[in-house]
């Protein structure tokens, strides 16, 4: 993971590696990529549906996938994407 | 001597299919023939309450010498390419258009609902529309960008006529970005 810069009192090389150090939207972007890694959120993005910018598939926790990537609790990936599919639109999982 | 001779296959006349996509979207090709789907992310724009609408303003400015009273040159000092329709299909996304902008979400439900979200950003826009010549081909009109901002007044009458939305995209694109082709 390449170095952030946002508080020039903290050394580059700190930023990263410890967390007391982010700032809150930097620590919240690493937890993000944990979870993303270990599985259990996957990105997904509404692909091809233009106009449409959002869907909501509806149900608790579950925000509505953009056309620039949601993140989903990994247990709500398949009913979201039946969903999509039911409402003929397409959601599909984003790899980095 | 004889009078010069018109060529009646020449006046044309008849309604256009209009399309709108994302700004950027790539033209069709030209083996799309007219009425055909230009695919990609182009939206046919569906029923229009009075066809398409075309205009195109130029305003100049004269170059003037004292030694000649007719100018010497004309300048542009700026142009207008507008398209204008009334989309007479009651969608919401038609409403988006209409209205140049917003955010349309699509609901799953239950009960399964789209919702706009309207904004102060505008949507840039690609449009084109084919109208058929007497000689079967297309004629057709691709402006690579367009924004769509004007009064978007709808009546709701119980016999006058349906409900409509209209819409007017003005060009923002350089100008010589405007293909016009005839296909012979």
């Amino acid at each position: 993971m390449s170095a952030r810069k946002t508080d020039p009192d903290v050394p580059s090389d700190l930023t990263d590696a410890d967390p007391a150090h982010m700032t809150d939207e930097q620590l919240a972007d690493t937890t993000t990529r944990a979870a993303r890694d270990a599985g259990t959120l996957v990105r997904l993005r509404l692909a091809g549906g233009w106009p449409v910018d959002a869907f909501d598939a509806g149900g608790e926790g579950v925000a509505p996938i953009t056309t620039g990537g949601t993140d989903v609790d990994a247990q709500h990936v398949d009913a979201v994407m039946k969903a999509a599919s039911e409402a003929n639109l397409t959601v599909e999982k984003v790899s980095e | 001597m004889a009078a010069p001779a018109i060529t009646p296959g020449n006046v044309q006349w008849g309604f256009a299919y209009g399309w709108l996509a994302p700004a950027g979207e790539a033209a069709p090709a030209d083996t799309v023939a007219y009425g055909d789907d230009w695919a990609g992310n182009w939206k046919f724009i569906g029923a229009t309450a009075d066809g398409v609408h075309r205009s195109f303003t130029r305003n100049t400015a004269d170059v003037n010498v004292e030694e000649q009273s007719t100018p010497v040159g004309v300048a542009t000092t700026n142009s207008d390419y507008t398209v204008t329709w009334s989309f007479a299909e009651e969608t919401i996304a038609n409403l988006k258009y209409a209205y140049g902008g917003g955010t349309l979400t699509v609901v799953a439900g239950p009960p399964a609902k789209t919702t706009l979200a309207l904004s102060d950003t505008l949507d840039q826009l690609s449009l084109g529309f084919d109208a058929l010549q007497k000689n079967g081909k297309t004629w057709r009109v691709v402006v690579p960008i367009v924004m769509s901002a004007a009064t978007v007044t709808t009546d709701y009458r119980r016999s006058e006529g349906p409900r409509i939305f209209p819409a007017t995209f003005r060009a923002i694109c350089a100008i010589s970005s405007i293909i016009e082709t005839q296909f012979t």
